[in-house]
């Protein structure tokens, strides 16, 4: 009797200690329907009604006090909720949710029911951990992901906004048109022809901004404070696709050049792919990086033959890649189960004659002579234009196609014609969707999007619905308001996600905590140094290659599971440790100094400061869409009760370490 | 501690020993013992390997130039815009060569100096094969004979450079594979890795075991707010408890995982490094405040430290970029191999001065050669091209390999001179992979699988 008393006891002890651990809110399980904690007798009461078929208000929900959406979450989880894996979502599972609910584990837990694949609890508990369904996000962290993803980061006005619309699909897809129509603060052209922001002839600090640093200026400028954010953080997505850099380049210093090619990606950001194409294709700074700037038709005489740089460039990196592509970006396979590459040597020999004869546009543009050709100037903020006697008149034979050769003196007009003929082929090329698509993906959502999820975007890129092909809006449209995208189911898979890049961390804790410059002077010239900042800087690639290639894995389990986590390419020992020490820093001092310093503003949270666990909360839904799991927070909470309420500075000091910790927790640091 | 696991590393072992089966269940060192090795464990010797990677395509014509008669003349024809005054070409004599006269770019004093005396040799027409091939083989598309996928491009060459299969996606390299065969015989004892790279996430340097540690040109960098004496995290030390717990806490989610066990490696490495090269004999040496000079400046401090460190093998890894010479060629490779020789001189003389220069051996790779043929102003994407071997090891003052004729449509012709290459990355390796102590069998082949596909596979080139 005695022993049989214990182990209730020891049933009723484990059943209390249990309970504590359901009480954080933002724990990934169990099994809560709406925004609040799960509990045996309203999610569970729901869902055993739910397997016995009842539907519909009141059979379902009498008496559960859950959210009117508990009904359509729960439908969308019953795959998951099939914890004996028979198949179907039925009784037996529901008992045990409810049995989990209650503290129930091991034995007591019970096993699973008719034809089930996992019998046994010790079965059922690791499917739990494995795949356990959390609660449903609250408006604001629903709000507060979407704009992770579509952003350069949330603020408390964006989140609130969008909770107002309701943070669901129609606030989101109406934030993004709205997004369309919103212009940029100005063209960066502007503030690097002014060297400084707005008012800067006036102001204490005056036009000081010269070289390129007025270029990066601009550029944070408008990511942090733009009131376009989509499509700030699109170009910057465009800028990665289509790198021009101030590293080894011959396009290092002048910041009208970078400015220009920040315009073009911001311009082209809602606009075709076409169009993109082209103005990639005959921007003066690419043309300099790449070297198509003034290059020359072929000459038998000297035996030159035209670069092939930019040719080989456009296709690799800029438009459909190595391989040819099946729509959901999976490689097509020949008859012998190879790979088939999109082109070879030849191809490139023969459209690298396309990119002869470029150089200098302006308004009005030069006469394109062929003075012209070799010493004219121009300027940075036209495309460049075809000078015909540089252009190369033989056959040009690449991707299938010829555009027969020319005789004689041609006239411009010709020449642009090759060039628009070659385009218009690439453009056409069926890899292009899949290829473009599954990198935005890479950049906004997550490193390894399903073949449905790509093909579902590359779909929109072929076709909008309305017979236009490479429609921008409609592609970032489909990438942000994708199942796949939006699914907060997603939060759960282990392999779902992207590492934050450096630059969109920093960028982050400025919007998130309003960091501006009283000087509007963004001084952020340099964050390349892996040892000291964060080991990228926009406009900083080291080749036409971006900071990581899409593909890339780490080598270890990412690579040996073939997936992807490009931004783990610029990730080691180095960069860990600088980004830890640089936001550690700036989280206390600010960036920068003088009248330029990018300080925060800690308001909200000094105002809360006696209350550890409402500013964790708070940061939690603002920084990781409550994501940061129970045990983390409960880490944070710990730090900043260590700070007493007696020590010096301690109100400050309990916010910087709240927000530190926040942002180096692998929840944040992993966007999902 | 065992950077790697003494388990993996045994079982890596046993995977590459697979005929040592049968002695399953003896103990480890006995193992070792039976095959020989045990004069690894119980040896002294010291021995480094430095790979210098040009990024971009090193241009091998104004490398090494015929710079007399007929064939100079052939090579200026061949890239008039792009060719070097005869006058400004380095003289190099190496024994045994019977071809043109040749010469070195100008830009390297050093690297001609380190050849005459007999120091430094030469690879001729090095590149990425899957077999060897020749020109009929390349020109008939004898599709029995393949070739590495996607020849020409960046990205891809690298990557097969690297890993030394070009015939197949590989997830590791061929100097992150002899770090997972050798690490366990010599730095049995070692906290850091054998792969050490001061010059980013590469491939080469990956392993199934070895992971490579990442250290800047000044060092190990440490977390500030976890330093002893620095307070804490924001004068808390329950806060740097906590931050180290966020650092380093193994994590679910798979790329979670991989910040963790990065963020991991970084605290529990910084502290060893630290204090080994601050407790090593100073490098005196004055290297050039050039990137590639500050990053052999580092790779000279470790190898002063590795007795520190208990290693008794480092492999190290440095870059320079900026050899993507489509534009402004002549300009642009005379500054970069100016830079380069000025930090390998550098180097060679810090490893005269610490006393190890005969176990020391560094070499230059690039993804590829370049054309023959100028586009105006520089030359585009190619295949073969010339590397550089240097260290007291080595046999110097001789080129390896078959030197081209620099002309077109040669045997060695892909077309516009870009070079099929006669010797492959994994001869190279195979004995860069024997100095350095390997001599099994299976264990080389687990190095460079293809190597016997090629001449020089079974014992290599006989450089060092």
């Amino acid at each position: 009797m005695f022993f049989r008393a214990s182990l209730s006891l020891a049933k009723g002890l484990a059943l209390l200690l249990a309970l504590p651990c359901l009480t954080f809110a933002q724990s990934g399980c169990p099994f809560s329907l709406d925004a609040g904690t799960a509990s045996a007798t309203t999610d569970g009461l729901y869902l055993m009604r739910y397997a016995l078929g009842q539907r519909g208000s009141p059979a379902l929900d009498n008496a559960t006090s859950l959210a009117s959406t508990a009904e359509a979450t729960a439908a969308s989880r019953l795959r998951r909720f099939d914890l004996d894996g028979n198949g179907v979502f039925d009784h037996d599972d529901a008992r045990i949710i409810q049995r989990y609910l209650l503290g129930f584990r091991g034995s007591s837990l019970g096993g699973g029911g008719a034809y089930a694949a996992r019998l046994t609890p010790a079965l059922i508990e690791a499917y739990i951990a494995q795949n356990c369904p959390g609660r449903a996000m609250t408006a604001q962290e629903r709000a507060a992901r979407f704009l992770t993803q579509a952003t350069w980061g949330p603020t408390w006005s964006e989140i609130d906004a969008l909770v107002q619309a309701g943070a669901n699909d129609t606030a989101f897809n109406a934030w993004i048109t709205a997004q369309f129509n919103t212009a940029s603060i100005e063209p960066h052209w502007d503030y690097v022809a002014r060297k400084g922001p707005i008012g800067c002839a006036t102001d204490t600090v005056g036009c000081d901004s010269n070289f390129i640093n007025g270029t990066m200026e601009t550029f944070w400028l408008q990511a942090m404070q733009g009131p376009d954010q989509l499509r700030q953080r699109v170009a910057f997505a465009l800028q990665q696709i289509f790198v021009v850099s101030t590293v080894n380049s011959g396009v290092d210093i002048q910041a009208d050049a970078h400015a220009s090619f920040l315009d073009m990606t911001a311009r082209n950001a809602f606009g075709n792919f076409r169009t993109l194409l082209e103005d990639v294709t005959r921007h003066p700074t690419m043309g300099i990086y790449l070297s198509h700037f003034r290059n020359e038709k072929e000459d038998p005489a000297t035996g030159r033959t035209p670069d092939e740089n930019y040719a080989r460039e456009v296709l690799q990196l800029f438009s459909i890649g190595l391989w040819e592509l099946n729509i959901d970006g999976t490689r097509k396979k020949d008859l012998s189960g190879k790979d088939i590459p999109t082109y070879n040597q030849n191809d490139i020999i023969g459209l690298a004659k396309v990119f002869t004869g470029l150089a200098w546009g302006d308004d009005p543009s030069p006469a394109p002579t062929d003075d012209n050709f070799r010493w004219g100037g121009g300027s940075w903020k036209y495309p460049m234009q075809m000078y015909p006697s540089g252009h190369s008149t033989s056959a040009k034979t690449f991707l299938g196609i010829t555009i027969p050769a020319m005789s004689g003196t041609i006239t411009q007009a010709q020449a642009n014609q090759s060039l628009a003929t070659a385009l218009d082929r690439i453009f056409n090329h069926s890899n292009v969707g899949p290829f473009i698509s599954k990198q935005l993906i890479k950049r906004l959502v997550t490193s390894n999007p399903s073949p449905a999820y790509v093909q579902r975007v590359a779909e929109k890129f072929n076709n909008n619905g309305s017979n236009i092909r490479g429609d921008m809006k409609a592609v970032i449209r489909a990438v942000l308001m994708d199942p796949e995208a939006r699914d907060e189911q997603k939060l759960a898979d282990e392999s779902f996600g992207k590492l934050r890049e450096p630059v969109l961390r920093f960028g982050a804790w400025m919007r998130a905590f309003t960091a501006r410059p009283a000087s509007g002077r963004y001084r952020i010239w340099n964050l390349e140094d892996p040892a000291d900042a964060l080991g990228q800087n926009p406009m900083r690639s080291p080749s036409v290659f971006n900071f990581y290639r899409p593909e890339y894995a780490p080598p270890g389990a990412i690579l040996n599971r073939r997936a992807s986590a490009p931004e783990f390419q610029i990730t080691h020992e180095t960069t860990t440790t600088a980004y830890t020490n640089f936001m550690l820093s700036v989280i206390e001092r600010g960036y920068g100094g003088n009248n330029d310093e990018i300080a925060p503003n800690y308001a909200r949270y000094l105002a809360n400061v006696s209350n550890p666990t409402a500013m964790i909360a708070d940061l939690n839904a603002l920084l990781a869409y409550g994501q940061l799991t129970t045990q983390t927070q409960q880490i944070i909470l710990d730090a900043i009760n260590a700070i007493a309420t007696t020590e010096f500075n301690w109100q400050a000091r309990r916010v910087y370490t709240a927000v530190a910790l926040t942002m180096l927790a692998p929840e944040f640091l992993i966007q999902r | 501690m065992a950077y790697v696991s003494r388990h993996a590393a045994r079982r890596r072992f046993l995977q590459q020993f697979g005929s040592l089966s049968a002695l399953a269940g003896t103990p480890f060192a006995a193992n070792l013992a039976t095959i020989g090795a045990a004069s690894a464990q119980a040896g002294s010797d010291y021995k480094a390997l430095v790979c210098v990677f040009l990024f971009g395509g090193n241009d091998h014509a104004n490398l090494i130039v015929p710079r007399t008669g007929q064939a100079y003349t052939d090579y200026m024809n061949a890239r008039p815009t792009l060719a070097i005054s005869q006058a400004s070409l380095r003289s190099i004599s190496p024994t045994g060569y019977t071809g043109a006269p040749l010469g070195l770019h100008p830009a390297m004093a050093n690297m001609q100096s380190m050849i005459a005396s007999g120091r430094a040799a030469v690879l001729a027409n090095l590149g990425t094969l899957t077999n060897p091939i020749t020109l009929a083989q390349w020109n008939g598309g004898d599709s029995l004979v393949e070739v590495p996928a996607q020849l020409f491009s960046h990205s891809d060459q690298q990557a097969q450079w690297q890993t030394g299969l070009p015939d197949r996606s590989s997830p590791t390299g061929w100097l992150g594979r002899l770090g997972d065969v050798t690490a366990p015989l010599y730095n049995p004892n070692s906290g850091v890795s054998i792969c050490m790279s001061i010059g980013g996430n590469n491939m080469i340097q990956a392993g199934e075991d070895t992971i490579q540690y990442q250290i800047t040109p000044q060092g190990a960098i440490a977390v500030n707010a976890l330093t002893l004496g620095n307070g804490g995290l924001y004068g808390s030390t329950a806060g740097a408890q906590a931050l180290r717990r966020l650092l380093t806490d193994s994590r679910a989610g798979m790329m979670e995982r991989e910040w963790s066990k990065i963020g991991k490696r970084a605290v529990d490495t910084e502290n060893i490094v630290t204090t080994s090269l601050a407790n090593a004999p100073a490098v005196t040496t004055v290297f050039p405040a050039t990137s590639i000079g500050r990053q052999l400046q580092m790779v000279a401090r470790m190898i002063s430290a590795r007795t520190n460190l208990s290693q008794r093998r480092q492999v190290f890894f440095v870059q320079q970029g900026g050899y993507d010479f489509h534009d402004d060629l002549v300009a642009d490779q005379n500054a970069r191999l100016g830079e380069l020789d000025a930090a390998l001189g550098a180097f060679n003389a810090a490893m005269n001065t610490l006393n190890v220069s005969s176990s020391v051996t560094t070499f230059t790779a690039s993804e590829f050669g370049r054309a023959l043929r100028h586009n105006g102003r520089g030359s585009d994407h190619g295949w073969g091209g010339h590397q550089f071997v240097f260290g007291g090891a080595v046999q110097g003052n001789r080129i390896y390999g078959s030197f081209p004729t620099i002309a077109f449509n040669t045997p060695t012709d892909a077309g516009n001179g870009r070079l099929i290459p006669t010797t492959s990355v994994d001869e190279f390796g195979v004995t860069l992979a024997r100095w350095f102590g390997v001599t099994d069998t299976n264990a080389l082949s687990t190095i460079l699988p293809n190597r016997l596909r090629f001449p020089n596979g079974a014992n290599g080139l006989g450089f060092v």
